[in-house]
């Protein structure tokens, strides 16, 4: 097999991994198509080393998180502002999701396509609650990292995981043993 | 925030997102990568990273910048020892002098303002602080009103 045959079979096998941590994180298709493209020529710069390694996932993972979040942080202090003003009142996070959950949720919840539904409910988060809870979930990161790795205090990031868990939650109907007051 | 109920709904929206794998990356993606790839190999070398050059390359490179570096550090020795130095050091402490004078100019207007206020009545500098803050509150809320219509975000409805 060439070099080129090789770096094609590896591209085809971690290609959704690096689209789904970009998509996750950015919630906009084109930007992470965009992010995707460059973590593998990266990885192509390096494929000689990366080939091998047994540890290739964690570092196209890390590479996109990055990417993605240095994406971001062009508006991130924006948001980071703004986030603030959002989340004022009650009325304010209510409306925060923009992400409709209709009448019939227990019904559509129980078909197949719920994974949409997460999704979409995900992609509806500001982004100022949506990068945070990703990074925690999906990435595996402790608060203390997420709030080093976006430059934010420790409160806020776990205000922020909490508001967006709560919105998903409504969005989703889960229902738990305890309820909020 | 009770902390029973945030472990529960850390646990439920967990167990909800990690059922959900991954994306399926668009269809044309490889093919777009692959492009990319193709156009990024056949660049030139000194458009690529520097560990990819050629090891002569690599070399004469390493060699050149250590030359300047050499030549950097000779001609700054050559400069401070010539009989020129003394007078464009004197030249360059002059310009500092205007920096000074600036420094003594804003001293005095804080103290004038200093002296002005406190010649005021406490009732003018409340007054003058609740203008003040009128003021920033206006700005902050005229921002505000602008970033809601400007990045209003869009519907995500369901089919």
């Amino acid at each position: 097999m060439t070099d080129g045959q090789q770096f094609e079979t590896f591209l085809h096998e971690h290609q959704n991994m690096v689209f789904s941590t970009a998509m996750r994180l950015l919630a906009n298709q084109s930007e992470a198509e965009d992010v995707t493209q460059e973590v593998f020529l990266r990885a192509y710069e390096r494929f000689g080393e990366l080939r091998e390694s047994p540890t290739v996932r964690g570092w196209l993972k890390t590479v996109a998180t990055n990417l993605s979040l240095n994406h971001l942080s062009r508006y991130r202090a924006r948001w980071r502002f703004f986030s603030e003003i959002f989340h004022r009142t009650e009325d304010d996070e209510d409306r925060e999701l923009d992400f409709p959950a209709p009448d019939d949720t227990h019904e559509a919840l129980a078909q197949a396509d719920r994974r949409e539904i997460v999704e979409r409910a995900l992609r509806g988060l500001p982004p100022a609650q949506r990068v945070p809870l990703v990074l925690y979930h999906f990435d595996g990161l402790r608060y203390e990292e997420i709030a080093a790795k976006l430059g934010v205090s420790l409160g806020k990031v776990k205000t922020d995981i909490f508001r967006a868990r709560e919105a998903l939650r409504r969005v989703l109907r889960l229902q738990l043993a305890e309820e909020p007051d | 925030m009770n902390s029973d109920y945030e472990k529960q709904l850390e646990t439920g929206i967990q167990r909800e997102l990690v059922g959900l794998g991954d994306l399926q990356a668009p269809p044309a993606m490889t093919a777009r990568i692959l492009r990319a790839v193709e156009r990024h190999s056949v660049r030139p070398w000194y458009r690529r990273a520097w560990q990819t050059w050629p090891p002569a390359l690599q070399v004469a490179s390493l060699a050149g910048l250590t030359a300047v570096f050499g030549l950097l550090c000779f001609g700054s020795w050559e400069l401070v020892q010539s009989p020129g130095f003394t007078s464009t050091t004197h030249e360059v402490g002059g310009w500092f002098n205007l920096v000074s004078v600036a420094w003594n100019v804003a001293n005095a207007l804080v103290r004038a303002i200093t002296v002005a206020i406190e010649s005021l009545g406490p009732l003018a500098i409340a007054g003058i602080i609740l203008v003040l803050l009128t003021c920033y509150a206006a700005c902050v809320g005229a921002g505000t009103v602008y970033m809601r219509l400007a990045f209003v975000r869009r519907s995500v409805r369901e089919p």
